[in-house]
């Protein structure tokens, strides 16, 4: 024995016969099959995709987080978010220029004027929404100011400061102001 | 000296099971179809209602100022069509990747549709589309003990996309709101579903705020589970040791609980719970359970496969003329009955030109199946188009899809005083109601009122 440990300790190969007894292979927990890969060109076009892919998908959603504006939570994987627990009423009132030249406020009443599931957009201050639809009153000709409020509670019913957004129509004609009463 | 293969090809080209891989791709054609068909397109109503849209994209209000019903029915009607063909396994890639764009055009010509889970199945579409074409036969062996495997990268691309998905959920959960549990108690408020749970914990000694808060919390932890276990597929496909099968045990109950949760508070969220159900289980339950249930889903189907297409087929292309002319007869009746039985029968805008383009691809995908692959390959390609048509006749004519659609627009139009167009509405929306639903008072409302302005009219 001390002769071979000797042997060992030059580098010489052991005897078999002084060789202690191997332990049997262990067999690997899960036997790793063979992988089935594409040729190199194929592969590298592959991982590209993944890469766009993937990289799509994480980054519509970090843009909503990156953003200061968190009203959009479209792709952002924000289902039942704090925002949506939010109940929200939209008012507009309206300057409008009335047959005998004078502007006036009128209130605007949007179940009328849009479809109920826009005005719902309207209540969660939808960006895309609430300017498509300043800019989409401001397309009728006798509009000239639209003032969008939206008082909200939050999920716990707490009073939320409201939002108002004040939209001078930007190609309205200046109209003479409705004349004090008395004059 | 050539290197081995590096952890991304690992993650990437490892064998996936073919029995998920079938499954949740034909499970979520199928679900897609009836989907767009039976929760969709009731809501075409309101496309263009007072002129105004917003589409999802500034370039598409661009293209399309006003999406109209027509365009929004026909474009559900056919990607409804194509997910059924794709159901079938008729539909190659550049079938898959046209319902992937028709898909997608239905949700992003117009805000009004901002369901989350939508864009999610654009995503979805796209990975069933990139990956390998595979038919029950190949999928399942003659005997269910046997497992087989193929390479899907975009399988695994699709447990990614789900992690991300998951991953970002987490994200938004843990905001103030919901980690106080304020986000649950509002939800709760309406119907007060939590309320037996939140006694359960009160007779333990937790006290309300505890009770929310822990709540709250631990929707946070669900949904990191169910990204972890989403991710360990990716990572491992099949290889699952024993830590990866726990994190996948767990990531099944949670996302199963997660999801009948949201459908038990009746959150409205259309049929995402579904599409979730099966990715849950055909990711997460171990390959021979969902090996030997598929086995036995799909042994009709594999019959029915084999007799029209016997595995030889592909070896020697039946082109005898007879049967070349039987096919092309076939295809032909086929296509021809849904442009024009099927389109008029439906009684829905827009289905003359969704029909037509479903027709076409009919014809499209049957030429081509009969010049490749033969006569018989063709007239299963026609048989498919049967199916799917039938199925949408089915949904169409079974269910309420053409009373809300109409009522719903009957609905509107009284709101925005369009009385000639609500009258109209309802009496479409009353050919088609169910025992007891009739709007025939809400007609006589409305003719009484227009009566009403007439005479004031005509006062004046």
């Amino acid at each position: 024995m001390g002769k071979g440990k000797r042997q060992r300790k030059a580098g010489a190969k052991p005897d078999k016969a002084e060789e202690a007894p191997a332990p049997p292979p262990r067999a690997p927990a899960e036997p790793e099959p063979p992988l089935d890969l594409p040729p190199p060109r194929t592969r590298r076009r592959i991982n590209a995709l993944i890469a766009v892919t993937l990289g799509f998908a994480v980054f519509i959603p970090l843009t909503y987080y990156m953003s200061d504006d968190r009203r959009d939570e479209r792709y952002a994987w924000r289902m039942f978010s704090a925002q949506r627990a939010e109940v929200c009423e939209a008012t507009v009132v309206e300057d409008r220029l009335d047959p005998d030249g004078q502007t006036r406020s009128h209130p605007l009443d949007l179940v009328v004027t849009i479809h109920q599931a826009w005005v719902s957009g309207l209540k969660l201050g939808r960006p895309d929404i609430v300017d498509r639809f300043l800019d989409y009153r401001c397309e009728q000709p006798d509009v000239r100011r639209v003032v969008l409020t939206r008082d909200c509670r939050s999920g716990a019913g707490r009073p939320l400061p409201p939002d108002v957004i004040d939209h001078p129509c930007p190609d309205a004609a200046p109209a003479a102001p409705a004349p004090a009463a008395g004059s | 000296m050539s290197a081995g293969p590096t952890a991304w090809d690992r993650a990437w080209y490892g064998p996936v099971s073919s029995a998920r891989y079938w499954l949740l791709t034909r499970a979520v054609l199928a679900l897609a179809a009836i989907d767009t068909w039976l929760l969709m397109i009731p809501r075409g109503g309101r496309y263009g209602a007072g002129g105004f849209n917003v589409a999802h994209f500034a370039w598409i209000d661009r293209l399309f100022p006003v999406p109209t019903p027509q365009a929004y029915v026909g474009t559900i009607l056919l990607s409804g069509f194509l997910a059924a063909l794709g159901a079938t396994g008729i539909l190659r890639r550049p079938g898959l990747l046209l319902l992937t764009a028709v898909y997608s055009a239905s949700w992003m010509m117009s805000q009004l549709d901002s369901y989350q889970h939508h864009y999610f199945l654009t995503w979805v579409f796209l990975c069933i589309a990139l990956g390998p074409h595979l038919r029950a036969r190949d999928a399942f062996a003659p005997s269910p003990g046997e497992p087989r495997t193929l390479q899907a990268w975009s399988f695994k691309l699709l447990a990614a996309l789900g992690t991300v998905l998951y991953a970002f959920t987490a994200v938004s959960k843990t905001e103030p709101e919901w980690r106080s549990g304020e986000v649950l108690i509002r939800i709760n408020s309406s119907e007060g579903k939590l309320e037996w749970f939140r006694q359960f914990a009160a007779n333990l000694g937790f006290s309300d705020a505890t009770f929310w808060t822990l709540m709250g919390h631990s929707v946070v932890l669900v949904q990191i589970v169910i990204a972890l276990a989403y991710l360990s597929y990716v990572l491992y496909g099949e290889r699952a040791s024993t830590p990866v099968r726990v994190i996948r045990w767990v990531g099944l109950v949670a996302a199963l609980s997660f999801h009948a949760g949201a459908e038990y508070f009746g959150l409205r969220i259309g049929w995402f719970s579904y599409y979730m159900f099966v990715l849950t289980l055909v990711f997460f339950l171990p390959e021979a359970a969902v090996r030997v249930v598929g086995w036995a889903l799909t042994w009709p189907w594999r019959v029915l496969t084999r007799r029209l297409e016997p595995d030889d087929a592909d070896a020697a292309p039946d082109r005898q003329p007879v049967a070349v002319a039987v096919a092309l007869v076939v295809l032909a009746g086929v296509a021809a009955t849904m442009a024009l039985l099927l389109a008029p029968a439906l009684d829905l805008p827009g289905t003359r030109w969704a029909l037509a383009a479903c027709a076409v691809t009919v014809l499209g995908v049957g030429a081509l199946r009969l010049w490749r692959r033969g006569a018989r390959a063709a007239l299963a390609a026609a048989l498919a188009a049967a199916l799917a048509a039938g199925c949408l006749f089915v949904t169409v004519e079974q269910t309420d899809v053409r009373y809300d659609y109409y009522r719903f627009i009957g609905g509107d139009s009284m709101r925005r005083g369009e009385l000639e167009a609500a009258q109209e509405a309802y009496g479409y929306a009353n050919t088609y109601a169910p025992e007891g639903s009739s709007r025939f008072n809400k007609v006589l409302r409305i003719r009484r009122r227009m009566a009403l302005e007439h005479r004031r009219a005509a006062r004046r």
